[in-house]
């Protein structure tokens, strides 16, 4: 399979999922109440507490982003789902994808599908969260320090083009075990000597035409019990357009409610194939945990506490040595006037290991509809 | 700095532990409750009372199941209707740690099936006992009803409890009385359109003896009314009995727009609680009971609804309904300001700014089913 017909199979699968979408406002799905919109409004804003050189810092105080999702049931057995937020990469379709429900056990996701890497990608929309910000392994770009630490262990939300093959099995009625393998497009770089992923560009238009023609794959299973659940995932792909350079990622989670508190922890590692000097290739290791706790306090309150960390370990890049890290302690509370407001306060503690400690103030409110 | 915030994090850690055996004691221990709140898309529970056992039996489930993931609000106050739920529940049902098995998620989609179709009769099918309230109420205060609770609002309660919240504009304590059966708390200046009314239930409300009426009606269709009605009774109590049990026989109750005058309301033998109040007014007087008409809400079944009632001074102002037949009235009659003349004729809504928007919930103790309408 040539580079070209891959891309053109990948992007025509992407247009056929936007063509359902617009055939789903017709007919039999005109149906009002056949649709559902949602959507969230999220004002994150930051405040360094302790700045010793404000350059390096860099990001903006204030981030707001903007989710707008509508899903209509085809029928009983299709659903098409579309989503565009707007936040620091400006307006990007994060989600469009059709649903198909054949059977318990085999279902299909096809179009631009949420990839099912770990337990955070269920709630790596704000509204669906807890923390004004996103575990470190799963960071995107708006982070402390971003220009030294920017992206993480697998940066969410990973949405790509491709299609996932989900189902589940229930043993006693108690017990699921849920499982997914997935084929996408897979993350990309624009260099032919690639030190990490070019993210952005995975969220702009860019993003709908595969560097390569090496689709990237991915599995995950989970296994859930009331609210104990544990789960795996693992990808691998080439991210460079020659498809020389490949990565590979895995991570465990576990969550658990003990007492009313919310528990969960993942931890996530990836090897990433990059540019070392005179042509040759490197392993850099990007690994990544959290350990959150919830707690609610009556219908309007929750405590919130989360450990987190982030090892970069790899080629010496810029001001980073061959083994860089941050460990954050958060601690914050969320105020819940109405179900669909949400004010959200927090304290931060950074440790880096090659820069000095930041305290970190967040405020922000997630307003849902 | 950095100390304020290192006490700061350990302060609010002692704070969290703290509470979080608080919680333990409250035996939150799985991740199964049920998340309810009282301010969302609408009512947060289903009041399943009047539904086959078998579907009763199913809301446990469905109220678990649901609230795993989102409020229970959302599927609850969701438009879609009947089959429209299968594909939901099915989409539901096939995510990660959904918790609903395919046995569950057909349990849950019978539920809902039947639920939205249930709920959809009752609120399109209007009960013709319930009309003239509606009818009534929207004549005085421009709403049919005021939804307040998602169970019939209890009339035998020794004490209700009502939130209630009006336009920024509406000043709730020239809207309200406030006496004996009947508190304004939790009212400010600052917030005048918010605030709680505390119902009582008493034998007779706060005023002055009123001078005794004048024993002639200027209608002697009226006078001949009460004297059917009363006949040779002295009591005064027995009298008031008397004309009720009257009013009963002798009028229909039927929905008549606008409020007519006693003597009309004689000749047409038909009125809703604006003619009854009148007339019983007018024959109450007619035996020298001093009596005057009343506006304010009163609940029925799960609503409240503007209303006419009258008061008959024995000692004291005793409300009494004579279009519910009630004797004394029960304490769902909230008293609005009024005069000391017949409120009916005074009534004028346009010095409530938005009455029509006026939000009120009932406090129901012992369940946490307590639901906003308006």
């Amino acid at each position: 399979m040539t580079l070209k017909s891959v891309t053109r199979w990948r992007t025509g699968l992407f247009f056929a999922a936007a063509v359902c979408l617009v055939l789903g406002a017709t007919a039999e799905t005109a149906s009002a109440d056949r649709w559902d919109w949602s959507g969230s409004l999220t004002l994150d804003y930051k405040k360094l507490l302790k700045v010793d050189d404000p350059e390096a810092f860099g990001n903006p105080g204030a981030v707001v982003e903007w989710a707008q999702k509508v899903t209509v049931d085809a029928s009983n057995e299709v659903t098409l789902n579309a989503k565009v937020c707007s936040s620091c990469h400006g307006l990007t379709i994060d989600q469009a994808y059709a649903e198909i429900r054949p059977h318990r056990l085999l279902n299909v996701e096809v179009g631009r599908i949420n990839v099912p890497f770990g337990d955070f990608y269920l709630r790596h929309d704000p509204a669906n969260g807890t923390f004004l910000s996103k575990p470190l392994p799963y960071a995107m770009g708006h982070m402390v320090r971003e220009t030294q630490f920017n992206l993480s262990v697998i940066p969410m939300p990973y949405v790509d083009n491709g299609a996932s093959f989900f189902g589940d099995v229930w043993i006693k009625d108690t017990n699921q075990i849920w499982y997914a393998v997935y084929f996408v497009n897979g993350f990309r770089s624009g260099s032919s000597a690639p030190k990490e992923f070019a993210f952005k560009e995975q969220t702009s238009t860019e993003g709908f035409n595969d560097n390569n023609n090496d689709l990237a794959t991915g599995a995950r299973m989970s296994f859930a019990r009331g609210s104990f659940s544990l789960g795996g995932s693992y990808l691998r792909g080439a991210y460079d357009s020659a498809s020389r350079f490949d990565f590979h990622a895995w991570g465990v989670d576990a969550a658990v409610t003990v007492m009313g508190v919310r528990l969960r922890s993942e931890y996530l590692q990836r090897r990433t194939d990059v540019a070392g000097a005179n042509g040759g290739r490197m392993d850099m290791w990007k690994k990544g945990f959290y350990a959150q706790a919830e707690l609610p306090l009556g219908a309007r309150f929750m405590g919130v506490a989360r450990l987190d960390g982030l090892l970069r370990e790899g080629p010496a890049v810029g001001v980073l040595d061959e083994s860089s890290g941050i460990v954050r302690a958060t601690l914050g509370l969320n105020i819940m006037p109405t179900v669909d407001v949400g004010i959200r306060t927090a304290v931060e503690h950074w440790r880096f290991t090659d820069f000095t400690d930041v305290n970190v103030l967040r405020l922000g409110t997630v307003i849902t509809y | 700095m950095r100390r304020v915030v290192n006490s700061l994090i350990l302060l609010a850690a002692g704070a969290l532990l703290a509470v979080s055996t608080v919680e333990t004691a409250w035996g939150q221990d799985d991740g199964d409750e049920v998340k309810m709140f009282d301010t969302d898309l609408g009512p947060a529970s289903i009041d399943v009372s009047g539904y086959p056992p078998e579907f009763q039996s199913l809301y446990p489930l469905f109220a678990r199941k649901c609230s795993k993931c989102h409020t229970l609000a959302r599927p609850i106050n969701s438009s879609k209707l009947g089959d429209e739920w299968l594909a939901y529940v099915s989409r539901m049902s096939r995510k990660p740690g959904s918790g609903i098995s395919p046995r569950d998620a057909e349990r849950v989609f019978e539920f809902l099936a039947y639920d939205s179709q249930a709920r959809q009769r009752s609120a399109t099918a209007v009960d013709p006992e319930l009309l003239p309230f509606l009818e009534v109420s929207r004549e005085l205060s421009g709403a049919r009803r005021f939804p307040a609770a998602n169970k019939n609002i209890p009339t035998e309660a020794e004490e209700l409890r009502l939130r209630v919240r009006g336009d920024r504009r509406l000043n709730l304590n020239t809207l309200f009385e406030s006496g004996s059966g009947q508190k304004l708390v939790r009212w400010s200046q600052r917030d005048p359109g918010r605030g709680e009314l505390v119902l009582t239930s008493v034998d007779t409300r706060d005023g002055d003896a009123p001078d005794p009426p004048a024993r002639s009606p200027a209608d002697s269709a009226v006078r001949l009314a009460a004297s059917e009605a009363i006949g040779t009774e002295s009591d005064t109590e027995e009298q008031v009995e008397l004309i009720l049990d009257w009013l009963d026989e002798e009028i229909e109750r039927t929905y008549q727009p606008g409020s007519a005058t006693a003597a009309g309301v004689l000749e047409i033998r038909e009125g809703d609680a604006t003619e009854f109040t009148r007339l019983f007014c007018e024959m109450a007087r007619s035996a020298g009971l001093p009596a005057r008409s009343r506006i304010g809400l009163v609940a029925r079944r799960t609503s409240f609804h503007f209303h006419a009632w009258a008061e008959v001074w024995l000692d004291g102002w005793v409300p009494i309904d004579p279009y519910l037949g009630q004797f004394p009235a029960d304490i769902t009659h909230v008293h609005l300001k009024a005069a000391d003349g017949d409120a009916i004729d005074e009534w004028n809504p346009d010095r409530y700014p938005a009455l029509d928007r006026l939000k009120i919930e009932a406090i129901i103790e012992d369940t946490s089913d307590t639901v906003e309408g308006g």
